[in-house]
Order: C-alpha cells, then structure tokens, then sequence
C-alpha cells in the first residue's frame, strides 16, 4: 500500500527541519529535509509531499502505526507554537483521509519548564502532560494534533486495514458527522 | 429505491429545491411529498430550514462533495477539478470518488434527508440498509450512477445567493470557482441555473436536463413546487432572485 504524506512547517531560525518516518517501528525514511514547503499558517501554502511504498496489505486484518519524528526541531530562541512541523495530508492507498478522520496524536517532549508555564498553563490545557519512559511528554490527539515543535516531538496515526473496515467502525469520521444535526 | 439522477451541490446553494423539481418534472404524483418539505412552517424560523429536508424517491442529492470537510487547508478549485475528472472517468473501481459514494448511500438510501439527529443516527445503525454498508460490492452498485455524465445535475448558484442563505438559515458555507470550472472546463456535464426559477427559464433548464419536453401537467406541478418555495423562502433571498 502507498502512503502519502504532505507536509508543511513554520520556519523560524531554522530554515529547513528534517523529519525521519518509521512505518510499524520500521524507519523507512531516516531523513526527510522539509525544504520545498509552504507555512502552516498559510491555508494555500505549498505541501511537500513524500510517498512511501510500504508492505501493508489491505486485504490482511492488521492494526498499523505511522510516526514521524522531528530530528532538528531545536531551537533555544523559538517560542513555543512558533516553529515545527505540520502533516497537512494523509493518503493511505486509495484513501484521502480528509475526507474521514485524521485522528492524530501528536507528542512534543517538554525540554524547557517555560513550554508549560507560559504555554499550557495560560491555556489550562496542563492535564494533556503526561510521562513516557520517564520524560514529560505534551500529548494532544484529535483532527489537530497535526504539529510538532519540539526536538524528538513524534505525530503517530494508528489505523488498521481493511482500510474499508476501519473506516465503517469509525462510522466515516466527519464525513458523517457533518450530516448530524440537532433538529 | 432506484435513483434516476443526482443533483450535486454546495451547501445554500438551492440543492433541496433543485432536486424536488426534477423530481415533480419526471412524477408530477410526488407533488404533495415535494410541498411537504417546503412547508409554510419554514417562516416561523428559518434557522431550522433543514427540519423538514428529505430526500426525493428517484432523484439522488449530493451535498459538498467537491473538498474535504478540512477545506480551510486546502486548494477547493483543485479538488473540484479531481472530483469532476474522477466522475467523468468511469468510475470503475468501488474506491474511485469513495467519499462521494459512501455519503450518496448515507443520505439517500439511509438517512433519507442530508441531516440527521444524534439519536435517530444511533437507531439507523441498526437497520438493514446501514448492515449492507458492509458490502463494498452493494455500495458501489447503488453509486455507480454518480460516474453517468447524463444523470449527474450541479447547481450554479450565484455567491450572494450562498452568502444570503448562508447568513438567514444560520449554515457555514465555503466559495468556489465551481460555476466557471464546469463550464469552462467541464461543458459535457449537466448544470441547472437555480436562477433561471426566477427567470422564467426553468422549464428549459428542466427539459435539458431530462431530455424531453415537459408536458402541461409536469409544468403545473413544478410551478406549484416553485410557488411555495417562493412562498417559504426568507424575504432577503426572495428580494435577491427578483432583482438579479
């Protein structure tokens, strides 16, 4: 199955971050420069995009974990939220996921105490901390947790195939949320 | 349920009105059932406009498929474009357009309307029609119309239209180059002129579209449909259609 994905970045001192994919604990990418991409501020900016042919079979029930890595995401001058990388888009074989559910999760290592005070605090967002192998890690999952800024931050999407399957017992993600209605 | 064609559209756009009148122009009997979502009731509170949205016995209805719900991070002209190749070419595959096909199946054979209560949601799940989503075959038998050039129908509404529906009934909508993409790009696919209700085109916009002169009683019926929708629609959007 190929797996497409596009990506965009915030560029602060750093010009261009490097990223390393691993698809089911196998690096498949260790070193992706993101030099041909738009801002992740700018809707219409340019996406940089990288297939992978990976061995995923569709027609074997399997669960599966993508996981891009941010190798270069340091920077002792950069504001929080104000650098990073960001997965803009995810095809998995012949499915855009926009059109369903990118159920992201996203971990951004804290390295600076700052992050949590004059971030997550002001944001009352402090319960989304969590430990992983002994180290303070910012947890986010959902649509948006699309964008790590912090050195060895990791985005993971876990799916499992039949794609078509997972997508049903998702119930088609905001394809139908977006026919709920409270009338 | 066998669907003769399906009207495409974007949301505020007219589709609703658009697919009932096809629907009376082919089965002018389907009147009363067409009246019944245009009721006089709509004055009372046009925010819940889609209250009383269901979707016609033959004509199929398609809403924002042309961009992901995402589509604030995403380039709409570009993805109307790949929609409207992938459906001009065939479909032959379950997984060409398969947003499209499996919202097709949801809101048409399912649902029956383009929205849907939580609650009512939780008890489709449990019936029939939503246990044969599991058969992708099954899905993509019912959809396969959506690959027909002949029978696939998109609106062009004008923006202030989509804007002024948008802002009365309370909706989120998104703009597009779609009316000049399709036909200027795409001129083999069949397009219906919400405009040309208030323009006094609509029968040839009918006739167009289902290949064949309408008679005296389908033009009764579909002027009834269109004098209620007259009748119901906020005063802003009906100033609008009669200046324009």
């Amino acid at each position: 199955m190929k797996i497409k994905i596009g990506f965009t970045t915030k560029k602060s001192v750093l010009e261009h971050p490097i990223v390393s994919i691993s698809v089911n604990n196998v690096l498949v990418i260790p070193e992706l420069e993101l030099d041909a991409c738009g801002s992740a501020d700018d809707p219409s900016a340019e996406i940089q995009y990288v297939t992978i042919d990976s061995d995923i079979r569709d027609d074997q029930i399997e669960n599966h974990c993508i996981r891009v890595t941010g190798l270069n995401l340091f920077d002792k001058y950069k504001v929080a939220g104000d650098f990073g990388v960001q997965i803009r888009y995810i095809e998995l074989g012949p499915v855009n996921l926009d059109y369903f559910t990118k159920d992201l999760i996203a971990y951004n290592p804290i390295q600076d105490l700052a992050y949590v005070t004059n971030y997550l605090e002001p944001e009352q967002r402090t319960h989304e901390l969590v430990y992983i192998e002994g180290k303070q890690v910012h947890r986010t999952q959902g649509e948006y947790a699309d964008y790590i800024n912090l050195q060895d931050g990791f985005i993971e999407l876990h799916f499992c195939t039949p794609l078509y399957q997972w997508l049903l017992s998702h119930d088609f993600g905001h394809l139908t949320r977006s026919l709920l209605s409270n009338f | 349920m066998i669907k003769e064609y399906c009207v495409w559209y974007q949301t505020g756009a007219g589709g609703y009105i658009v697919s009932w009148l096809i629907q009376v122009a082919l089965d002018p009997s389907t009147l009363t059932k067409a009246l019944a979502v245009f009721p006089m009731e709509i004055n009372q509170d046009y925010s819940k406009w889609k209250k009383w949205e269901a979707t016609p016995p033959t004509v199929a209805v398609l809403s924002n498929s042309f961009y992901p719900a995402t589509a604030d991070k995403i380039n709409r002209d570009t993805t109307i474009r790949e929609t409207l190749t992938k459906l001009s070419n065939g479909g032959q595959f379950f997984w060409d357009l398969v947003h499209c096909r499996i919202k097709y199946y949801l809101v048409n054979f399912i649902f029956q309307s383009g929205n849907i209560t939580v609650q009512k949601f939780e008890q489709l799940k449990q019936s029939d029609e939503w246990q044969k989503l599991h058969c992708q075959d099954h899905i993509k038998q019912q959809s396969d119309l959506l690959f027909d050039p002949d029978r696939n129908i998109f609106v062009i509404a004008p923006d202030r239209y989509i804007e002024l529906s948008a802002l009365v009934k309370n909706l989120y909508v998104t703009t597009s180059n779609l009316a000049q993409i399709l036909t200027q790009e795409f001129p083999h696919l069949k397009t219906f002129d919400l405009m040309s209700i208030w323009s006094n085109c609509w029968i040839q916009e009918l006739e167009k579209i289902i290949n064949r002169p309408l008679s005296k009683q389908q033009q009764e019926a579909c002027e009834l449909l269109i004098n209620r929708y007259n009748m119901v629609m906020p005063p802003l959007i009906r100033n609008f259609c009669y200046e324009n």
